[in-house]
């Protein structure tokens, strides 16, 4: 009980630098979750994307082409100048630059369609090429009806007619809620925070238990190794469940309305592994290491290099295959795995058995780690 | 009469409402070795880190080297050597870079420096121990780096604040030597320690502190003379009545006297034949008695008539 | 004394310590895991994977469009996507399983059922478009001209090069994960902020007694403070150069065609990294370890706002808090970069150095009027 009461008491001198990471790494989470709701909300067609027209021919049929893009896309007024462009691309204010040089319609009348337009864009956006096709589009069935013989007016006037026809397209009723995704997000990302904040924090305060002075001293009294490290085991897990717990009750608040179902069920149990294996990976690191700077680097480095090997941060679906093999034996690559059949698995109630299997992979990992952990201390008590 | 080395005049130092250093007055000579005495909490190093500039203070003058001294005062500053209560040193660099950085604070003849370098090794006695890092040193041969990072560079005056707590004995008289043969050479020492042997061993003058004052000033011999108690005598005797105790009391001399059934103890204020006079009373009563001892006074006994309390705590 | 000092917090500094993890080390470890994660995307090796579409005849397909499917199905040349024929139950079973990306149903028009809005879906609409209105473009041309039908047929097959992509600049660099980059290097040069946290620490005599020790001696306050900086620099410039090449050269990472200014920017980094550790160090009656870790947390921070761990996150600031991004040292580091490999003329990246090389001397004056006081009130 003393090693209990004592823990907290180290927590007690421990609370300003872990409060630092802690509200540092939440507002981290938060901010990642909310940043890529707004990335992916709506990637479907019916968003609209910002684009400047530069008309440098004025005639009817840029004008016409400039009318048909902007009943697809936001059209934003700008300047034809170089260096306003490129600020404007830079500073993602328009998505693409459309230029329709001086003698557009000259060479539409004369049936020639290579090269008419020029256009800068955001290098490699989704909308970018969007608005290719559909420029691309307009001018293809532009150019039938000319080569058919049309004459250029009514071209252009069966073209915009014919474009406008657009496939009905019905969403099905088990789509993602926005506020299911939002959830997903921040829970994909609290496999980065709970190592950071775990390791930052837990680990400084076990290894205070672990220097030399102090568990010589812990020795020569008549606590015995396993009552030791039962109580910082015991001590050690509530002080991270509490951690934990902060998180998930901030995850409640904001998500609510996705929280509280099967969804959030089933976020709150992987989170929960992993974060058994964090504290499990934190005591085996503490009964290796003396000194307590060494959390915050191995808590970074770890906490960055499996989010970025197991597809925290970038999508597992654009890794390499070597890589991902190789993430395997990282247990965030299975919260991960986990994680991604979540949103299938309340829509259909497929993948069950996965879920289950990489649930059961990450308790593995948590208990081996904390097996390894214990035969450290035994190992290192019985050489000193 | 030698020049001062140090003056502080009236100096008043305050911790909030704690006064650290209260109106204190010291003068010390070129070629002392001045004795700062005190328990712990006297305001010793708070008077010393006044000395050096490192604190602001709220009253007083301090002059060094005749001139008044400030933080940006480097010329003063290349004649002291300090040897801080705590070790300062940089972990990263090994005991010879160490020394040799130091130094070069001070010296900038790299060939010269190379000298005082060695010597300052051999003087602590860390030659074999030039490749280490702090961190693998022992208590005790840290202190020694730390001395040697202070005195490399031969200053005129050599500050030590507690520089042998943790230092076995052994290697402790070695420094005590060491800053006995400094203050040969020419240097002038502050040394500041809770350890009455070491302060009456070597230092020249002492001055003793405590809550921030200065209590007494002045050679050991002049120090013991300030209080009463010249002499103490003890007799091993066993049944004495209360009536000789009375008796030994009114004897010429004897101010105190007390007794635990085994042995009295007999303070007496100056004065010669106090043993004789007491030893012929206890054979006028026939009283028979075993050993005698007489001590002269230590500092301890000085300190604690002065203070009122031990210097250890 | 100069080089002297200079030689020894050098060689302090190169001694193996926590700040020299954060500041050599890290980055290095990061940004071979950037490789790793992102080799795939970088070198284009991404394959695209045709999409799973399921087809529902409610009536029975024309031959336009069988023919239309056939086009674009798996077997063919373009292989956009991969057309299963089914019941209108397991169509929608596969929906949900997320087995087909959506369900085309034919009837007297086509329509296409999906449950989510992503990419694919993006896709199958547009093809779908692009079918529907060839095939009613085809349609009036026969009943108008049907003289010149063949030719009009010719078009609709062809491909068209009449929207033409520029560059505003000869600078144009196209790999958006090269901003992984740009961050990472914002963070080598910021973590610098170890070496300035280390050089306060040792100067300042109520943070160390080493600093005490170092303020009684004669050397000149000044002369210490400008030694630790300029010790601090070199080493910290030193491994961003070497970390620059290392990405450059072995990683491949493209940086264009101007890498004097991108170490010139790493050079500017390293400056105000340096400062805000000093700064931080400074301010505040906070325990050194406290501070360390607040260090640590808030240029992590800042970095990841400059897109670190998600790299659009600089353009979603940029939206919501611009300033933040003008006020963000790795926001600038990175802008800085970025700059270098899009635009031709240097207003934009000049502008950066600029608000840098401000923002280092406001941090410098302001740490120099916290600790200009060479005396304390205790220590």
């Amino acid at each position: 009980m003393q090693v209990f009461n004592t823990f907290f008491k180290v927590v007690k001198h421990y609370v300003a630098s872990v409060s630092i990471y802690f509200i540092v790494f939440l507002i981290l989470c938060l901010l990642l979750a909310g940043s890529r709701t707004k990335e992916d909300a709506g990637t479907f067609s019916d968003t609209k994307a910002d684009l400047a027209i530069i008309d440098r021919d004025h005639s009817s049929f840029s004008k016409e082409l400039s009318s048909y893009l902007s009943s697809l896309q936001n059209i934003k007024e700008m300047e034809d100048d170089t260096e306003t462009m490129q600020n404007a691309l830079f500073l993602r204010k328009v998505d693409y630059i459309l230029i329709i040089p001086a003698g557009y319609e000259d060479q539409i009348e004369q049936g020639n369609f290579d090269n008419l337009l020029q256009n800068v864009k955001v290098p490699d956006s989704f909308s970018g090429t969007y608005i290719d096709s559909q420029i691309d589009q307009y001018h293809k069935t532009l150019k039938t009806y000319v080569k058919a013989g049309a004459s250029t007016e009514d071209a252009v006037k069966n073209t915009t007619k014919v474009l406008s026809i657009s496939t009905n397209v019905n969403l099905a009723g088990d789509q993602t809620p926005s506020s299911s995704l939002n959830l997903l997000y921040y829970f994909q990302y609290l496999v980065y925070v709970l190592i950071c904040v775990i390791l930052c924090s837990l680990g400084p305060i076990l290894v205070r238990f672990n220097s030399k002075d102090l568990t010589a001293r812990m020795n020569a009294s008549s606590l015995s190794l396993r009552k030791k490290n039962f109580f910082l085991i015991l001590s050690s897990s509530l002080f991270s469940f509490f951690c934990w717990l902060i998180f998930i009750v901030l995850a409640a608040i904001i998500y609510r309305d996705a929280f509280f179902g099967k969804l959030g069920l089933l976020c709150t149990i992987n989170s929960f592994l992993f974060l058994v294996m964090t504290v499990a990976f934190t005591f085996l690191i503490s009964a290796l290491v003396t000194n307590a700077d060494i959390f915050n680097m191995i808590g970074n480095t770890v906490g960055l290099g499996m989010s970025f090997l197991c597809g925290v941060f970038v999508p597992t679906s654009i890794m390499s295959a070597n890589v991902l093999k190789v993430a395997r034996v990282l247990p965030a690559y299975w919260y991960i795995d986990a994680h991604n059949r979540f949103n299938t698995y309340t829509s259909s109630s497929e993948g069950l058995t996965t879920i289950l299997t990489d649930f059961g992979v990450q308790a593995l990992f948590a208990v081996s780690l904390f097996i390894i952990g214990l035969v450290v201390t035994k190992v290192k008590r019985t050489n000193s | 009469m030698s020049n001062s080395v140090v003056r502080i005049e009236n100096l008043v130092k305050r911790y909030k409402d704690l006064i650290a250093v209260d109106h204190l007055n010291l003068d010390i000579k070129e070629g002392e070795i001045f004795g700062l005495l005190g328990p712990n909490g006297s305001g010793k190093t708070t008077t010393i880190n006044c000395l050096l500039s490192l604190l602001t203070y709220d009253k007083g003058t301090i002059e060094l080297f005749g001139e008044k001294m400030a933080p940006n005062r480097y010329d003063l500053k290349k004649n002291i050597g300090v040897v801080l209560q705590n070790v300062a040193v940089f972990e990263e660099l090994t005991v010879y870079d160490n020394i040799d950085y130091f130094c070069s604070l001070y010296v900038t003849d790299k060939k010269k420096r190379k000298e005082l370098v060695n010597e300052a090794i051999a003087f602590v006695g860390l030659q074999e121990f030039t490749k280490f890092v702090p961190k693998k040193l022992s208590g005790g041969l840290l202190r020694r780096l730390n001395i040697a990072c202070g005195i490399a560079h031969k200053p005129k005056l050599i500050i030590m604040d507690e520089p042998t707590v943790a230092v076995d004995p052994q290697s402790r008289n070695n420094i005590l030597e060491g800053i006995v043969k400094l203050n040969k050479e020419g240097a002038t020492i502050i040394y500041t320690s809770h350890y009455m042997e070491e302060v009456e061993q070597i230092c020249t003058r002492i001055a003793i502190m405590d809550r921030g004052k200065n209590l007494a000033l002045g050679t050991t011999e002049e120090l013991k003379l300030m209080i009463k108690t010249g002499e103490t005598i003890m007799i091993e005797a066993v049944n004495l009545g209360t009536e000789t105790i009375e008796d030994l009391r009114q004897i010429k001399h004897v101010f105190h006297v007390s007794y635990d059934g085994k042995q009295v103890k007999i303070k007496c204020s100056g004065g010669k034949h106090n043993v004789i006079r007491i030893l012929s009373y206890l054979q006028e009563q026939d009283i028979s008695f075993g050993r005698v001892f007489s001590e002269l006074p230590t500092l301890n006994d000085v300190f604690l008539e002065i203070t009122g309390k031990e210097l250890r705590d | 004394m100069f080089i002297q000092l200079l030689k020894y917090r050098i060689k302090s500094f190169l001694k193996p310590s926590q700040e020299l993890f954060w500041s050599v080390a890290f980055p290095f470890i990061l940004g071979t895991l950037f490789y790793l994660a992102l080799s795939n995307v970088m070198t284009g090796a991404e394959t695209f994977s045709s999409i799973d579409v399921a087809i529902v005849e409610e009536t029975a397909m024309d031959s336009y469009f069988s023919d239309f499917l056939d086009s674009v199905d798996q077997d063919s040349d373009t292989h956009l996507i991969n057309v299963t024929k089914c019941s209108m139950k397991d169509a929608t079973d596969k929906l949900n399983k997320k087995e087909v990306a959506g369900i085309l149903t034919v009837n007297k028009e086509l329509s296409l059922t999906v449950n989510e809005e992503g990419y694919d879906q993006s896709i199958l609409k547009s093809i779908v478009d692009q079918y529907q209105r060839t095939a009613v473009t085809v349609e009036t041309i026969a009943k108008t001209y049907p003289e010149k039908m063949q030719d009009a047929i010719a078009v609709t097959a062809s491909s068209l090069n009449t929207n033409k992509e520029i560059t505003l600049s000869n600078h144009t660099n196209t790999d958006p994960m090269t901003n992984y980059y740009y961050s990472l290097i914002a963070m080598a040069c910021l973590f610098s902020c170890m070496f300035g946290f280390r050089a306060t620490i040792n100067s300042q005599a109520n943070l160390s007694t080493l600093a005490a020790r170092r303020a009684v001696s004669p050397a000149h306050r000044l002369c210490v403070i400008t030694t630790d900086f300029l010790g601090s620099l070199i080493i910290q410039f030193a491994s961003v150069c070497l970390l620059i090449c290392y990405l450059a050269f072995v990683l491949h990472v493209n940086f264009g065609d101007r890498l004097p200014f991108v170490f010139l920017t790493a050079f500017v980094g390293c400056v105000i990294g340096i400062s805000l550790g000093i700064f931080i160090t400074s301010v505040g009656r906070f325990s050194a370890v406290l501070k360390l870790s607040f260090l640590i947390a808030i240029t992590l921070f800042l970095c990841f706002l400059s897109g670190l761990m998600v790299s659009n996150m600089k353009e979603w600031v940029e939206e919501f808090c611009p300033i933040a991004n003008r006020l963000n040292p790795a926001a600038l580091i990175n802008d800085s970069l970025y700059s270098l490999s899009i635009f031709d003329n240097y207003s934009r990246y000049g502008q950066n150095m600029i608000i840098l090389v401000i923002m280092a001397v406001v941090l410098c004056f302001a740490s120099f009027i916290v600790t200009r006081r060479e005396r304390y009130a205790s220590i």
